[in-house]
């Protein structure tokens, strides 16, 4: 279905108003992939003044579970950090009713949430949802580094506006798609927003490899001689933080309702801990075995004598 | 700062709990579930097969054989329902989200080949600023921050210290592999030179014998007449065999001063109080010095029971002396053994020049 919707996925980059209304009597409504992401080959001049209706409100929601590890912890305030339009609250005492979440976004205005939550001190799944009226999708996390790494040696300014790149494959499926939807809205940095500063130096990316979704954070280096031209003196330190989503499933309502979508490759981590103990488990009875048929081994076959054993004696 | 540092993690691995082994095997247990589970194929999420199942329209055969657990679901509709729900409600300018889709989808063939895959995760990224960039120029934005604007970093100053402290750091340990690469390698070349040199005088030792043979068979053909002075003679031969070599000066520069007349005067000194090395020790013995018995003289052993036969029987010459210098140190042997052979007249005990005081 998605490889038969794909190419027409990609061309639909235009009008979302007119596709809307359009849906309404199609059987099958079209993706409308979001008109924020232009196309690059329209290239330059696309800049426009900011239409006059709209504008954007987004607010982020950020929350941790409880029992949230160190580094979980800091993986969260740094993207705290790159979120000027974030909002954060007090730990979820609670794992099971994240209904509560809801409450929370709206007691605190917000839009959309992310919401860390850790398991066994050791796991970190991640909720991205749209507050009131989902959807929301549940992601595990791995490969987390934050900013404190050494190795990641860019630095920006706190709240310039991103740039959000994204990897073409966002395009290819529509769970793909909507992701791509949700990331723009909540990583994009309203424009004018009071925290944000007016400049670009960070380009926030997110690539599709391996059925994952994997996010990346770098610093925008100008050539400091300007000897070439803007666009191609650049280069690029990466600043953190970096983590790999793996979506799990996603939901048509904000922490709940039907299920939309769920990743068939997906397993848990604790069913990989399982079988790795599983694979473990018959050291032992293996050992004692072969040391068992050893030992008949050479009870059943005796060394012949040897004729000159004697001999020095 | 947080209580960690990047030193005792790897960088980019895979699994922050597990070691290598442990998550290879993990891998191939993924691999293993995921093959099992659902009847898909361990492929991308978005195989045809999957696509089947999810849409329910060939039923759950399409597996490999093993009892699918549970259909994965893509309710396709609903997706693009819920994308139409969120997105904003009419075209923005792309100012308002400065998204940007990489024009070539993101390929990695491995993706645990950390290099290969940030490089491409580097690239897309780039390519959204060059884009970003040139936008930003085509309307004639500042986006630049101009040199004077400071305000707060997303990384503290001190961080940042501490990066620039690390990056040096690094540097310097390239530096030094560098330097003991270059010393061994030099190494190695000096061993070549220090063969070449020995090579060198070995052949010049052969030479010198040749031309001394030849010197004998020439004096040999003449009869052994007439005076020899062999250094000419040596170097009138090499001059007409090595076409005028030339021996080097006795004195050169930088050639050790070796004495070799010394006065015996000097000889015996050196030899009774030493001259250069350490002095302890010398007057220890050793094993074989211990073993030597050279100056053993079984007739002149000094046991008392001798020096008493002497004195009774009008002796008492070289009565001491020897037998107690026997096994003693290197060089004593000689001094003491001559001693004993002069007979000099030995100072009586203490007891008894007291009782010679107390007779007079």
């Amino acid at each position: 279905m998605a490889k038969r919707k794909a190419p027409e996925a990609a061309e639909a980059g235009s009008n979302k108003a007119a596709r809307k209304g359009q849906g309404q009597q199609a059987p099958k409504r079209q993706p409308a992939a979001p008109a924020a992401a232009a196309e690059p080959e329209t290239a330059a001049g696309h800049v426009t003044p900011a239409s006059q209706g709209f504008k954007n409100k987004e607010k982020v929601l950020l929350l941790s579970s409880r029992g949230i590890t160190y580094r979980f912890r800091h993986l969260m305030l740094d993207l705290g950090q790159l979120l000027p339009h974030s909002k954060r609250d007090a730990k979820l005492d609670t794992k099971s009713e994240r209904g509560v979440i809801n409450e929370v976004a709206d007691m605190k205005g917000c839009t959309s949430v992310l919401y860390f939550e850790a398991r066994k001190h050791k796991d970190l799944y991640l909720w991205l949802a749209k507050a009131p009226g989902g959807p929301s999708v549940k992601f595990h996390v791995t490969n987390v580094h934050t900013l404190e790494e050494l190795k990641l040696s860019g630095n920006h300014l706190r709240g310039s506006r991103p740039v959000l790149s994204f990897d073409r494959n966002f395009e290819e499926q529509p769970h793909l798609q909507l992701l791509k939807e949700m990331f723009t809205q909540m990583f994009a940095t309203p424009k004018r927003h009071h925290k944000s500063k007016p400049f670009f130096d960070h380009v926030t990316s997110f690539s599709v490899v391996d059925g994952r979704v994997w996010l990346r954070n770098y610093q925008v280096v100008p050539d400091p001689d300007k000897k070439k031209e803007a666009a191609e003196g650049l280069a690029l330190v990466e600043v953190g933080p970096r983590a790999c989503l793996q979506p799990i499933k996603m939901f048509a309502g904000s922490f709940g309702g039907p299920v939309i979508y769920e990743n068939a490759e997906y397993v848990s981590p604790n069913t990989i801990r399982s079988m790795l103990k599983r694979q473990q488990q018959g050291k032992y009875v293996a050992k004692v075995q072969s040391r068992q048929e050893r030992k008949q081994h050479v009870a059943a076959n005796p060394l012949p004598k040897d004729v000159l054993g004697d001999v020095f004696k | 700062m947080a209580p960690y540092s990047s030193e005792d993690e790897e960088y980019s691995g895979s699994e922050e709990e597990l070691s290598d082994e442990e998550l290879a095997a993990a891998l191939a247990v993924q691999r293993e579930w995921a093959g099992r589970g659902g009847g898909a194929a361990p492929g991308p999420a978005g195989s045809d097969e999957e696509e089947e199942d999810a849409e329910g329209e060939e039923g759950g055969g399409g597996g490999g054989g093993g009892e699918p657990l549970r259909q994965a679901i893509y309710n396709v509709e609903a997706l693009h329902d819920k994308l139409e729900d969120i997105a904003w409600s009419e075209e923005q300018p792309w100012e308002e989200s400065l998204a940007l889709t990489s024009t070539a989808p993101t390929a990695v063939a491995n993706a645990e080949d950390d290099l290969e895959r940030e490089l491409a995760f580097y690239n897309q990224a780039l390519e959204a600023a060059q884009t970003a960039v040139q936008r930003f120029e085509a309307a004639g934005l500042a986006w630049q921050r101009p040199a004077d604007y400071y305000a707060e970093m997303v990384k503290s100053d001190e961080h940042m210290a501490k990066v620039k402290e690390q990056l040096l750091f690094e540097k310097q340990q390239i530096e030094a592999a560098e330097q003991r690469k270059q010393e061994r390698e030099a190494k190695k070349f000096s061993k070549q030179v220090a063969a070449e040199r020995k090579k060198e005088r070995a052949q010049e030792k052969k030479a010198a014998i040749s031309n001394i043979s030849k010197l004998r068979k020439q004096r040999e053909k003449v009869g052994f007449a007439g005076e020899l002075d062999v250094d000419a003679e040596l170097e009138r031969l090499e001059g007409g065999g090595g076409g005028g070599g030339g021996r080097q000066p006795k004195g050169r520069p930088g050639e050790h001063f070796t004495p070799r007349d010394k006065s015996k005067k000097r000889q015996q000194r050196d030899s009774k109080f030493g001259f250069g090395g350490p002095k302890r020790l010398r007057k220890q013995n050793d094993a074989g010095s211990a073993a030597d018995v050279d100056g053993y003289r079984p007739g002149r052993f000094d046991d008392g029971v001798a020096r008493k036969v002497a004195k009774k029987f009008g002796g008492g010459k070289g009565g001491g002396g020897g037998g107690k210098g026997a096994g003693g140190p290197r060089g004593g042997v000689q001094k003491k053994g001559g001693k004993g052979g002069k007979g000099k007249q030995q100072r009586p005990g203490k007891a008894r020049r007291a009782a010679m005081k107390a007779g007079k």
